[in-house]
């Protein structure tokens, strides 16, 4: 009997097996956020040690604090390739997770940062040829002069993700605005005409606020295309200014979906 | 021979040579002084109003005053104009658009233009050693 049993278990766990490895494995944001919060941590560590080995190697200049500096300096550098490596894995996820931006910009912002993981995998492959002080400096200069453009597509995709945060609304605005726009057509009958010149009036209104939260995003999303600087300020600098328009659309749309309620509030009587 | 008698005359009165000693004035006349001076006109003055002021504080009784009776207000509550609610409010097509516009509202509310999550992380780029 204990046999008879044991094999049914084994029957049913082999049956299980490719169904539970059928299941595809996908890490969310939150996974990537927490790994890219503790690479974040590691990278934290070994720059300190890494300043501090430099700090008695040109001090002392003697062959052990060299060696140690080699050492440490390798270390921070594998380990500053794989932050940004986890950063951009966070971006890439938090893209997939989107459900706002069309296909064809999406896949603009992955192919940005598909070719920033291809540079730092590359970055990271040289890095085995490190043999002295100067290599690790030579290898660092191949970063620092990539790394506006990788700081520009990194700028870039956050506000593509934000952009696509905003467009999930836009297109529950977008049907909302159109079932009122039928119910007011179908009801126009019904009303007076000075009450229906109220509720054409509230829907002129609430189609002005579409098309100047429109012209807000057409603006950011020009900039955005563009996006490229010589210092990280410059590409700050204008980060914060489409941040700033997207928080005027979001105010537009706002406002819109508020006389949205209030054309909602008018139809529901009668006067 | 009569000597003659000399008699010395007699020495002449040595008067001590005393300096010039104000003499103190008399009670009198020192109050004469104080009292033409500004300030003996100053105090009369502070004087007189604090003394009007004692006199005149001393109210006379008045009648006792008549309360006035003050109205009191009956509240009545402004009606709530009754509305027709349109054939259209009840349908379900009507309540249901209300309240995904209602959740639109609080959605578009509650959402965050800049996700601290997203900042980039800072790096220190150049390695610090010097060239060669």
């Amino acid at each position: 009997m204990r046999i008879f049993l044991s094999f049914v278990f084994i029957f049913i766990a082999f049956l299980a097996l490719p169904l539970l490895l059928a299941l595809p494995a996908h890490a969310t944001s939150q996974q990537a956020y927490q790994d890219y919060l503790y690479q974040f941590d590691l990278y934290r560590q070994t720059n300190t040690d890494f300043q501090v080995a430099k700090n008695e190697y040109l001090k002392f200049k003697s062959l052990t604090s060299q060696a140690t500096a080699l050492i440490k300096t390798k270390t921070m550098l594998a380990q500053r390739n794989e932050l940004l490596r986890a950063y951009l894995f966070l971006l890439n996820e938090k893209l997939n997770e989107d459900r706002g931006l069309a296909g064809t910009e999406k896949q603009l912002y992955q192919t940005l940062i598909a070719n920033e993981v291809t540079f730092l995998d590359a970055h990271k492959d040289r890095m085995s040829s490190i043999g002295s002080i100067d290599d690790t400096v030579t290898v660092s200069r191949e970063l620092e002069s990539h790394y506006m453009i990788l700081y520009a597509s990194m700028r870039q995709t956050v506000i593509g993700i934000m952009m696509g945060d905003l467009a999930v609304l836009t297109q529950r605005f977008d049907t909302a605005h159109s079932a009122a726009q039928s119910l007011v057509n179908i009801s126009r009958g019904t009303f007076t005409p000075q009450k229906q010149a109220t509720l054409d009036r509230w829907l002129l209104q609430i189609a002005n606020k579409r098309s100047l939260y429109q012209q807000k995003i057409e603006t950011i999303r020009s900039t955005n295309n563009q996006l490229k600087g010589n210092y990280q300020e410059e590409i700050d600098r204008n980060f914060q200014t489409m941040q700033k328009d997207a928080a005027e659309a979001k105010q537009y749309l706002s406002e819109g979906t508020s006389n949205l309620m209030e054309l909602m509030n008018a139809v529901r009587y009668q006067d | 021979m009569e000597v003659p008698i000399i008699t010395n005359p007699p020495a002449p009165q040595i008067q001590p040579d005393i300096p010039h000693v104000p003499q103190a004035p008399s009670t009198a006349e020192n109050l004469r002084q104080k009292l033409r001076s500004p300030w003996a006109g100053i105090a009369a003055i502070i004087a007189i109003l604090v003394i009007g002021s004692l006199i005149f504080s001393v109210r006379r009784p008045t009648a006792p005053s008549v309360l006035i009776p003050t109205p009191t207000t009956t509240i009545y509550p402004t009606p709530t104009p009754q509305r027709t609610p349109s054939v259209i409010a009840s349908q379900s097509a009507f309540i249901s658009l209300d309240a995904s516009i209602q959740t639109l509202a609080n959605d578009i509310g509650t959402l965050t233009i800049q996700d601290p999550s997203l900042s980039p992380p800072v790096l220190d780029l150049p390695l610090g050693y010097p060239s060669n």
